[in-house]
């Protein structure tokens, strides 16, 4: 077992292939028994970070379900090529709960899964956070997020008019 | 794993395990158990030193920095150059300035170690704290001017710093002037800033100590903005700045760095809704707007100057608008997005496009290109091309369609750009007219790897460049003139090892063929309406080539390729994995064969052909093991063809039946419920699927994309087999195109259930 220490003092408890899903901790971790202090992490964000690492800590232990790696054989000798784990649809499902929070939640799990090099965490966060960007006008980003405008009216005409240059699709 | 170090108390290597312990109290910022197990060493070296004294000397508590470095001093005689950096920047740090002189004087007397640019740095750093700037200055200056000359006032000496990259010293005298003079040093910072000199935070956590000094309390909100991640430096200092200030309320409490200023502030604070953004560091940022099209990452650069910039400067591609006018917005474009290696320039047909000064702005100015794509650039002439192979060397990709230039401007780019491997050319209206006639490719290339033409005129200019090209994989010969035998015997000899062929609507017949027959190592065959080949050529190029993977087929309902061409390919073919039979009519016998013989096929599509019934769809079924996907179009199969599908092909996944009149709704939904999920129909217009098999779409979006482009494809193909004479097929092959295009639109938007929508 290994214990991560919040940034308010609470200690956790959990496995060593959970705490590995993090780059960081597996890479400093020399000792079964360690104790991490991560003073970064607020204790309530950790918990949603361990929640999430010990669901894909399980899944990832088991990486093919029986009749998928025989799929992935049958695949092996053509051109699909199953390359992520999460492509299971189980897990896919879970994850799509999980990154439903508010946006300031998803900020605070982004910035610990970034500091703890979760990198799945990482890209799931940052796609839903592209997903609540997609279709939107620069107004509704700002109020989405709570974001300053701070150009000037005229800057963000010039910007515009520039940006008509580009085109919409590549 | 301290206390377990503790017990067992021993091991020649202790002194390893206690540095890596102190490091990562150090990283964490545990300065307490750090200071502790630094007292219980029983040896240290210099690796201990360094790592305790930065670490002190960040968290701002410089007096027990130098009390270390006098310990080292006197047990460890022979101190680093590197360790002269860290005590200097304590001394910087700390604000103490008169033993941060005398270690810079011992540095060089005692020590007899030439300071280095960090030295100076710091010194120049220091002189920021002391009354009589001037004076000191000219104190440092000696030991710099060997470097820059002497210069006439610190203006003239933080430019030079610029010139020359000491880029630290040009920061420490900025910082300087920021106390001596406002407005200069204010200056230099927008101008360091700009040009995105040295963007370390300990730099700007120092320059926000300094405008909150000065009381510059916006510039020194704007510089923590712009820091790239907030270390817990940083925060401090902003903190404990603003505090100093008096106004603590202004900061909401920040969620990731912990420090008892912070927790003070966090407490203190309301909590307002704030932009959470600022806390993600860039190049998080950055993998979101990868993540987005080009429509949505227009609107995130209008969102806020920092959203511009990350956008900007993480932009990989482009596609511009390329009318003439485009000229005057380039300068400022190019300087927004200085990143980009993939730039595509689009002209519609009526406006007048950019010519040779533009693209000349562009190759200068982007000289990393790696892909370029041009369409309809009218103006562009051979010059133009020269200039752009001239200053984009390292292009890899280029692909241009209706424009001018001619073989001359292709040419330079041959020579200019040793690295292009994929080269597209579609309708370039310069290689025929009649003074380049002439002119014909002769450049020999072992990067190519791919090569596209379509709808040339006087498009075997380019088989010097094919022969020459030992490495091609890829060739692709689309709706060209001419006869092009002769190209693909050339090919036999020169490029063995060619593994994609594509011949469409071209003049080819097995002559061609029976050459092509000795490039072994084939993988790809696309014949499509090449109504001079027949069986004979069909037979050729299975007996010999046994890698090939993929076959397709358009007979244009010649009936000159048929059973005997498929029952080779069946025979020769054992790898095959995907067979496209369009205005083809084989009959049981062939179906039989390549059922039972080609164990690997995955995908079949039959398209318009009158010979595959019921019987054929039922041997398929019970023979094909291996088949995922199937497709069925204008085939006389009934519902007594498919029952056989309920129980066979144990893979298949996906049916897609259209214009097969004896196939009923009820047949489909009672083939679905046979199979079960995970299954899909789709028939014409409408996608069936067992109500319960949702779940399995979401398992697969990564073939998605995969698919819609492959249904691009098949709409340009398989589609609505033409027949070859009359007016009606010209307005199919319109139809075919616009479809074509509408569906990739669609899977752009990356949204499968619109596409299915679409009837495709």
């Amino acid at each position: 077992m290994i214990k991560l220490v919040s940034g308010d003092g609470a200690e956790f408890e959990v496995e060593e292939e959970v705490a590995f899903q993090s780059k960081i901790i597996k890479d400093i971790v020399a000792d079964a028994d360690d104790v991490i202090p991560l003073p970064t992490v607020s204790s309530k964000v950790l918990i949603q970070v361990i929640e999430y690492c010990r669901k894909h800590a399980a899944v990832n232990s088991f990486p093919l379900s029986p009749s998928s790696s025989a799929a992935a054989a049958a695949s092996s000798s053509s051109s699909i090529s199953y390359s992520k784990p999460v492509s299971d649809p189980a897990l896919r499902a879970w994850d799509n709960e999980f990154v439903k929070l508010n946006n300031s939640s998803l900020f605070d799990i982004v910035i610990a899964a970034n500091y703890l090099d979760i990198e799945e965490l990482v890209d799931l966060v940052l796609e839903t956070v592209a997903d609540r960007i997609k279709g939107k006008q620069a107004q509704e980003i700002r109020r989405q997020f709570n974001i300053e405008n701070d150009f000037t009216p005229e800057e963000e005409e010039a910007l515009r008019r520039e940006n008509s240059w580009a085109f919409q699709n590549n | 794993m301290h206390g377990l170090t503790i017990k067992t108390e021993s091991s020649s290597n202790q002194i390893f395990v206690d540095n890596a312990l102190i490091s990562i109290y150090a990283k964490c910022g545990n300065l307490k158990d750090m200071s502790m197990l630094f007292k219980m060493m029983h040896q240290y070296n210099m690796v201990s030193f360094n790592t305790i004294i930065t670490t002190y000397g960040q968290h701002g508590l410089g007096l027990e920095a130098l009390e270390l470095f006098k310990v080292m001093h006197d047990i460890e005689n022979e101190p680093t150059i590197n360790m002269f950096i860290f005590v200097l920047s304590v001394c910087a740090r700390t604000r103490k300035v008169d033993e941060g002189w005398e270690y810079f004087d011992s540095m060089r007397q005692k020590y007899d170690i030439e300071p280095e640019e960090e030295h100076y740095s710091y010194m120049v750093y220091l002189l920021a704290y002391i009354v009589k700037f001037e004076e000191r200055v000219e104190t440092i200056l000696p030991f710099i001017k060997h470097k820059f000359g002497r210069p006439k006032s610190n203006k003239v000496l933080v430019k030079k710093c610029f010139k020359i990259d000491m880029l630290k010293v040009a920061n420490m005298f900025t910082t300087c002037m920021v106390m001596k003079d406002s407005v200069d040093g204010a200056q230099f910072h927008v101008h360091m800033t700009k040009n995105d000199f040295a963007r370390k935070s300990h730099f700007d956590s120092d320059l926000i100590d300094l405008y909150l000094k000065v009381s510059w309390t916006v510039d020194a909100m704007k510089v923590f903005k712009e820091v790239d991640d907030h270390d817990l430096v940083v925060w401090n200092t902003m903190i404990s700045g603003k505090e100093r200030k008096e106004w603590r309320p202004f900061l909401s409490p920040p969620s990731s760095p912990p420090s008892s200023a912070i927790l003070v502030a966090a407490e203190m604070g309301g909590d307002p809704p704030r932009d959470r953004t600022l806390d993600l560091p860039d190049d998080c940022l950055a993998i979101v707007f990868h993540l987005l099209g080009a429509g949505d990452r227009k609107s995130c650069s209008l969102v806020c100057r920092r959203w511009l910039e990350v956008e900007a400067h993480s932009r990989r591609r482009l596609a511009l608008d390329a009318r003439s006018s485009l000229i005057e917005a380039l300068p400022s474009l190019i300087d927004r997005f200085d990143a980009v290696s993939s730039l595509s320039l689009r002209c519609d047909r009526r406006s007048d496009s950019i010519g040779d000064d533009a693209l000349e702005l562009i190759a200068r100015s982007w000289p990393s290109l790696t892909r370029i794509k041009l369409r309809a650039c009218r103006r562009v002439t051979d010059l133009g091309m020269d200039v752009l192979a001239d200053g984009c060397p390292s292009l890899r990709r280029l692909s241009c369609a209706s424009c001018s230039f001619g073989a001359a401007g292709l040419d330079a780019i041959l020579q200019g750009c040793p690295r292009l491997e994929d080269l597209s050319i579609k309708r370039l209206r310069g290689l025929s007219n009649p003074p380049h006639q002439v002119v014909r490719l002769a450049v020999a290339s072992s990067a190519l790897r791919s090569i596209c033409l379509k709808e040339l005129y006087n498009g075997q200019c380019f088989d010097p460049l094919i022969a020459g090209s030992p490495n091609l994989r890829i060739l692709k010969i689309i709706r060209c003139t001419g006869v092009w035998d002769s190209l693909l015997e050339v090919i036999a000899v020169k490029v063995p090892h060619i593994a994609e062929i594509h011949l469409e609507k071209i003049q080819v017949s097995d002559q061609g063929l029976f050459a092509l027959s000795s490039c072994l190592g084939l993988e790809v065959l696309r014949l499509v309406k090449t109504p001079e080949c027949t069986d004979a050529g069909v037979i050729a190029i299975a007996n010999k080539c046994r890698h090939l993977r993929k076959i397709h087929i358009d007979g244009w309902r010649m009936n000159r390729i048929g059973d005997y061409g498929l029952m080779a390919i069946a025979k020769g073919c054992p790898e095959l994995q995907e067979l496209v039979l369009i205005g083809v009519n084989p009959t049981l016998q062939s179906v039989e064969l390549i059922a039972s013989s080609c164990r690997d096929l995955e995908r079949l599509a039959l398209c318009g052909c009158e010979t595959i019934g019921d019987a054929e769809v039922a041997c398929i079924a019970t023979k094909c093991t291996a088949m995922r996907k199937l497709c069925i179009k204008g085939c006389p199969v009934t519902d007594c063809g498919l029952e056989a599908l309920a129980e066979g092909c144990p893979n298949l996944i996906k049916i897609k039946l259209k214009r097969c009149n004896g196939v009923t709704r009820e047949g489909l939904d009672w083939l679905l419920a046979a199979r079960g999920a995970p299954f899909v129909v789709i028939w014409d217009a409408i996608e069936l699927q067992e109500p319960d098999a949702s779940t399995s779409e979401n398992g697969m979006p990564e073939s998605v994309n995969e698919e819609a482009s492959s249904l691009t494809e098949q709409i340009m193909t398989l589609d609505l087999p033409s027949s070859s004479n009359d007016r009606s097929s010209l307005i199919k092959s319109r139809m075919r195109s616009i479809l074509a295009s509408a569906v990739r639109n669609l899977s752009s938007a990356g949204d499968d259930s619109h596409l299915r929508e679409a009837g495709v």
